[in-house]
Parts: structure tokens; sequence; C-alpha cells
């Protein structure tokens, strides 16, 4: 399998070895400058921010101790899984239609996933909030199906924040999951259907357990990135959705407390990488983020 | 025996296509809702729209916030976007080629701040930045900006670096080039789609960045994704939808471009999937 679109093995067989050594030192000097770019600005600032943290350890004893902190941590669990079972439910027979579809009608359909991919994130979840709100266009459609007598408070609670970053994530799932079913043999589906299977169970017996690491790796990591995730919900949640980025978002640039801002960063950082150290086993995260090739 | 026409069984049911159809319908909705919008003549957000007028456009033009946001974004994309591509490509092609044990662990570095979470980066270059006076800059944001491009930019160009014969580089050395001509004139032209793409990723990623512009911009750098923020978070402002819509056609340009650079693909290797970033908030 190619590994981050390259493969290995094709530029070893046509480089003489003794050319190799020499060339693949004076290759590596070329990751240099943008190692050390991300090292000045990207690690030796976060390295800081532990740092800055471990100089107080007694606030690492309060986000333990003050109940708020893990129950706000518990509930952005809970959210960033709803969050994730949407887009499973969404995306699945997006992707597999994406598979049996003409190549035509692919490419059109990437497009329309792409275009909310690269469309900033604050038009998106302005959008939704434009259409969840009390006079938007869901409301006043229902009423005027009369299926509701009142308009439904749609947006700032659970179901904004929901949509907002459902919407968001919805892209990443499909294309991770699309990547992972276009390497299934559909012959397998017809062989099935021929020997009699119905097109359900063959779609359950053999397409769904072939696509099961596709579907560990979309999860993963639309569940790892909900879980960080700031301006949806603190534009979409009312109080009861506030997340464990905004609680940092409040101790940063409302109270001022920035020490305490960088323990509770510390502690997200933390979790974050515990999940992806966790799935590591199952699915290498840094390489679904290249779905891409 | 069964017998069941094969083109019938390879291709979807009918509850995919509609289940499909459904959600390519709420992809695509909310924007051309939202574009719909920007065209209202009612300060309330109705649809559809009571009257169609461009005062949310006029007010933008008028609102000298905006059209400061907006150049200050662009500042700040511009350098991004330079200094991105110059170390995204070096690393790509130094990952490409090399056959170092350490390449997973490299490759894993180079790509990970696509995974931390925009807010602890945010929270990490406001502290780090802070000691040296530099909060409040658009230089700190072409910083930090720069750090998070760079994996799209690694990205962009490995894809197109995965077509590339490096014997042919090697040829052209051993017929005397120096490795820098051999570069310049065999490796170079056949990644440039690569580059370029990648290019306009990492300046649609500094340009949309919301969080650590959030964090480190203040009241004296306000970008354009600042200025939205305060648009929606305090009162909800239609000048947003028109903004909004500028927006999209300016991104959907940008991308529309990047693909056209992007690497093309042949007919029979499974369709295009674009380089894609891990962009959060």
């Amino acid at each position: 399998m190619p590994l981050f679109g390259i493969h290995p093995r094709a530029v070893h067989r046509t480089t003489p070895p003794t050319k190799s050594i020499r060339k693949s030192c004076g290759n590596l000097l070329l990751l240099v400058p943008a190692l050390g770019y991300l090292c000045i600005f990207f690690f030796f600032p976060i390295a800081f921010l532990l740092f800055q943290s471990a100089l107080a350890p007694g606030n690492y004893l309060r986000v333990l101790q003050e109940p708020v902190y893990l129950e706000v941590m518990y509930r952005t669990a809970k959210m960033s899984l709803a969050v994730t079972i949407v887009c499973l439910a969404l995306g699945y027979p997006f992707a597999y239609f994406l598979t049996t579809a003409s190549q035509r009608v692919v490419n059109l359909a990437i497009g329309v996933v792409m275009m909310p991919f690269w469309t900033s994130i604050l038009v998106r979840s302005y959008a939704w909030l434009v259409l969840l709100q009390r006079e938007g266009i869901i409301n006043k459609a229902l009423l005027e199906l009369r299926l509701i007598a009142r308009p439904l408070k749609l947006v700032y609670n659970l179901n904004g924040v929901i949509c907002g970053i459902s919407y968001i994530m919805l892209p990443y799932m499909i294309l991770v999951l699309y990547a992972s079913m276009r390497n299934v043999d559909l012959q397998l589906l017809v062989v099935a259907r021929s020997l009699g299977a119905t097109r359900l169970r063959a779609f359950y017996k053999i397409f769904v357990p072939l696509t099961a690491k596709g579907i560990m790796e979309g999860c993963s990591l639309v569940f790892i990135l909900s879980f960080g995730y700031f301006i949806t919900p603190a534009l979409l949640g009312g109080r009861e959705q506030t997340t464990f980025s905004m609680l940092i978002d409040i101790q940063m640039n409302q109270l001022l407390d920035w020490r305490f801002g960088a323990t509770l960063s510390a502690v997200l950082l933390l979790v974050i990488m515990l999940l992806v150290f966790g799935v590591r086993r199952i699915v290498r995260l840094e390489r679904s983020v290249q779905w891409l090739q | 025996m069964v017998t069941v026409d094969k083109e019938e069984m390879a291709s979807s049911g009918l509850f995919t296509k509609v289940a499909a159809a459904a959600v390519a319908a709420l992809l695509i909705s909310p924007i051309i809702v939202i574009s719909v919008l920007s065209f209202s003549e009612s300060r309330y957000l109705m649809f559809p729209p009571p009257g169609y007028s461009l005062r949310w456009y006029q007010n933008l033009i008028q609102d000298t916030s905006w059209r400061h946001a907006f150049l200050t974004s662009i500042e700040i994309a511009i350098p991004v976007m330079f200094l991105a591509t110059l170390l995204g490509t070096a690393a790509a092609i130094a990952l490409a080629r090399s056959q170092s044990r350490a390449k997973e662990l490299l490759i894993t570095l180079t790509l990970t701040p696509m995974i931390v979470p925009s807010i602890v980066t945010a929270v990490a270059a406001f502290l780090w930045f802070a000691p040296v006076h530099l909060v409040e800059t658009p230089i700190a944001l072409v910083f930090s900006h720069t750090a998070i491009a760079i994996p799209l930019v690694v990205l962009s160009v490995s894809a197109s670096l995965q077509g590339v014969d490096q014997s042919l580089e090697l040829c052209a050395r051993s017929l005397g080039a120096s490795p820098f001509l051999a570069f310049r004139k065999i490796t170079l032209p056949q990644i440039r789609a690569g580059i370029l793409g990648g290019g306009l990723f990492a300046f649609i990623t500094s340009f949309d960045e919301p969080v650590i512009a959030l964090f480190i911009a203040g009241t004296k750098t306000v970008t354009l994704p600042k200025r939205m923020w305060d648009g929606i978070r305090y009162e909800i402002d239609p000048t947003v939808s028109a903004v909004s819509t500028i927006i999209v056609l300016f991104t959907l340009f940008l991308v529309v471009l990047a693909f056209h650079f992007s690497p093309r693909r042949t007919r029979t290797s499974p369709p295009a999937s674009p380089e894609t970033g891990g962009r959060q908030a």
C-alpha cells in the first residue's frame, strides 16, 4: 500500500544503492527548514504551554477536584459521539453510492462534498444559525406543513450544536469512507447475489465487513476532531452545551487566568493524544488524514 | 438458479440513490440559502426573503471595519502562502526520497499540526508570543498560520511526487547537470501543479482561520474571520450573509484554481480524490 502517497520501493528500485545512501542524507537536509520552523512555531510553544501548566501543579488537582471540569469533559465526549454517529449514518450511504456511480457522477458528487469542506467554518456555522433560528427556514416549513403549532427551539441548544458540527465533519467522514470503499472488489457482491443472497444480505455480509477498517478510521477522525472543536459549539450551543474548548476560551479571554487556561489546554491536549494513541493499534490517524491519496 | 443482471447488481439500489441525493442536498443547501439571503431586503433572515435588494452589500462597502478586516486577512495569507509552500515543498521532496528508518516518525511530526486542536495551538501561540510582545501583531499570525499550513502543502506536493520517476533526474545528473539544475529542469515541471495547489490551500487555510486569530489578533489585528465572529456572536448582523457569499465565491474560485493545477490522474486509476486538508476550529 502506498505510504503517504509515496511508494518507497518504487523509488528504491530505480536508485543505485551507493548513491541512494548519499542521496538520502542529502535529501533529509531539505526537511530541516520545515521541521525547524515547526519546532520554533509549533512544538516549542506547545512544550512551553506544558511547562507553564507544570509550574502550577495545583491547577491539575483543581481540574480533577472541581466536578465541573470532568462533567464538561464527559459532556463533550457524549456530544462528539453523537456527531460521529450522525456522520456515519449520513456518510456511509453517500460513500457507498460513490463507489457504484459512474465517473461523471462521482466527480460531481466529490465537488458537492468539497464545496462545503473548503467553505469557511464561520460561514458554515452562520448558515446553520440562520437555518435553525425561530423564524428560520426549517421552522417555517414545519409550521406551514402544520406539523408543529409553534416554532421549535432548534438552536442555542444540543440540537444546534449537533447539526452544526455534523455538517462540518460530514465531508471528512465521506472522504475517509470513500477511500476505503474504493478498494473493495464489487464483484464480490455480484458473486454473493448470484449465489442467492438478497441485495441487502450481500451488502451486510460482504460489503460492510470489508469496510470495517474505513468505518473505524472515519469514526476515530470525526470523534477526535469534534472533541477539540471550538467555533461551532460556541456559536450554536447554549450554556448547557459548553465544551471543554469553550472552558479554555473563558479562562483565557474572559477571566484572563492564563495559567489555568494553559492547564486546561494541556489537559485537552493530553486527552487528544491519548485518543490518538488509543486508536493507534487499529488505525493510524496521521495516515487517515491522507485519505486524500 | 438465480440469474441477475450483472450491471444491475453492481449498481446501487433505489434506497442508496435517494439517501445519497438527500445527503448531497444537505451538503449544498445551507450555502445556497445563505447566498440567497444576502440579497434580502429584510433585516430579519427570513427565507424566502420578502424582497430583494443590495443593501447588505452596500452596508459592507460603507463599513470600513469590514474592508480593513478583509485587507488584513489578505496581508497575512499571502506571506503564509509563500512561506508554507517553500518549507512544505522541500519537506515533501525530502520525505519522498528518504529511505531513512525515521521516515515514519518524521511524517508523523510534519502532520501533527493537523491533529492538535486549534484551540490548543492558539493558546500555545499566545503564551509563546506574549513575552516577546508579538501578540496583536500580524507577524505572529503569519508565523502561526504557516505552521498549520505546512502539512497541507506537504500532502499536496507528495501527491504530485507520486508519479515522478526519480531516475530521470539521476540521468540528468549523470549527464553533468548540477543537482539544482537537474531538479529545476526535470522534477520541478512535473510537480509544479502540486506546488501551486498546495500554495492556494495554504492561502485559504490562513484566510479562513478563526481560532488562532481570535486568541492572538486582539483588537489591533482584526482579520476577516475575527470580524465575522464579532458580527455573529454578539448580534446576528445580516451583513455577515453578504460577506459569507463573497467568501464562498472567492474560496470557490481559489479551489477551482487549485484543482485545475492539482495533479491529474488517468482515467483508469481511481477517481481523483482531491488534496484536502484538516482544517479545524
